[in-house]
């Protein structure tokens, strides 16, 4: 089945341009902590702007790791069964291991 | 999945035919050609012609030539013979183009391969069923549409006629569409179990022309135009590849007008 074009063609769009920003800082942020203990890595990842801006990146990153997915999914699984049982999946894992991310986070800046 | 590979009896695994020149000279050249017979049972073959290219100036002059000299069974469409009517479109050294605007000077020195156009069923030789295409083409419904009728003619300013150059032009000759990769894998599902036209990517050409339509000063279906493309398969498979760009005959632009059509959906979502 085929769905509306343009919502996904400008969630692609929206979550590259927010994953620019936020993938430099995040590399930035891992290059500064090469060698730091597990202790010096949780008292950053509890900084409340750190746990923002991280929730921020892994939202965008998982949102647009479906939404790629889905183009590669469309563009080559000509079965329509196939497409749609693949497309759940696709969405299902997004959900799972960007809600475990999330979850991650919160439970890291909330209990520090 | 999609079709990576050709099905089995369309592999080029026939044994071709070598026509020899009788006398070679310096301008004698070998022309490799696609041959498909639907009446023999063989899988298609290329066959091998070296022909003296003497006074010849474009490919199409080649064919007619062997058509005329060497081969009365090759079969090719051709018309206008000036690149208006869009009949010769072929694949020519690698790139889809007219053989009758592509001049042997635009060819290089080595041998000269000619196939029909990519990914579509071939009728015989290099003729192609481009029936889908047509159909594709007439989805888009490329005629003027108006709920108002004046008392005379629909008058457009220069101004507003200037936004089709560069669109009007289209010759529907399919380069470009059969020589776009979304095309090859989402131009044609029928028999892959979605509904006739569903799932599908109209292509670079009937996308041309449904922006030429949406672009048109005089034409007041723009709303029902741009909601028949809304889809993910209709126009969305476009990944600006650009090799319709690249390849049309006609010096235009499909990928542009596409990503114009993709624009006019983002303004109106806002």
């Amino acid at each position: 089945m085929s769905t509306k074009g343009t919502p996904h063609f400008i969630a692609q769009r929206i979550t590259a341009l927010l994953l620019i920003p936020t993938i430099i800082w995040f590399l930035i942020s891992m290059v500064g902590h090469f060698g730091s203990d597990r202790a010096e890595i949780y008292a950053w990842l509890a900084n409340r702007t750190t746990a923002m801006v991280l929730a921020v990146f892994l939202l965008a990153l998982f949102f647009h790791m479906r939404l790629g997915m889905q183009e590669v999914i469309d563009d080559y699984i000509a079965n329509p069964d196939t497409r749609s049982m693949l497309s759940f999946l696709n969405t299902f894992f997004a959900l799972v291991i960007g809600g475990i991310a999330f979850w991650s986070i919160l439970s890291i800046t909330l209990t520090a | 999945m999609a079709e990576l590979t050709l099905p089995r009896n369309s592999k080029i695994t026939g044994k071709g035919k070598t026509f020899k020149a009788e006398k070679k000279t310096k301008e004698t050249r070998k022309v490799k050609i696609y041959r498909y017979n639907p009446e023999d049972p063989d899988n298609p073959r290329i066959d091998v012609y070296e022909v003296d290219m003497a006074g010849v100036s474009m490919v199409l002059d080649v064919l007619i030539k062997i058509k005329n000299e060497i081969d009365p069974t090759l079969t090719f469409r051709r018309s206008c013979r000036e690149g208006v009517c869009g009949s010769c479109a072929m694949n020519i050294n690698g790139s889809n183009t007219l053989a009758c605007t592509k001049g042997m000077d635009e060819t290089g020195s080595g041998d000269l391969h000619i196939y029909p156009l990519p990914h579509q069923p071939v009728v015989k030789d290099l003729v192609t069923d481009l029936t889908k295409f047509y159909s594709q083409h007439a989805s888009v419904a490329p005629f003027l549409q108006t709920k108002n009728t004046p008392e005379k003619e629909h008058l457009q300013s220069h101004g507003d006629r200037e936004k089709l150059d560069g669109l009007y032009e289209c010759i529907l000759c399919a380069s470009c569409s059969t020589s776009c990769p979304s095309y090859w894998w989402n131009g044609d599902k029928s028999g892959e179990g979605s509904e006739e036209g569903e799932n599908e990517y109209l292509g670079p050409a009937a996308l041309l022309q449904a922006y030429r339509w949406l672009l048109d000063s005089r034409d007041e279906a723009r709303k029902e135009r741009l909601d028949f493309l809304e889809d993910s398969f209709k126009l969305y498979r476009c990944h600006t590849i650009m090799n319709c760009t690249q390849t049309c005959p006609k010096g235009l632009n499909p990928a542009e007008a596409i990503a114009g059509i993709k624009r006019m959906m983002v303004e109106r979502a806002k």
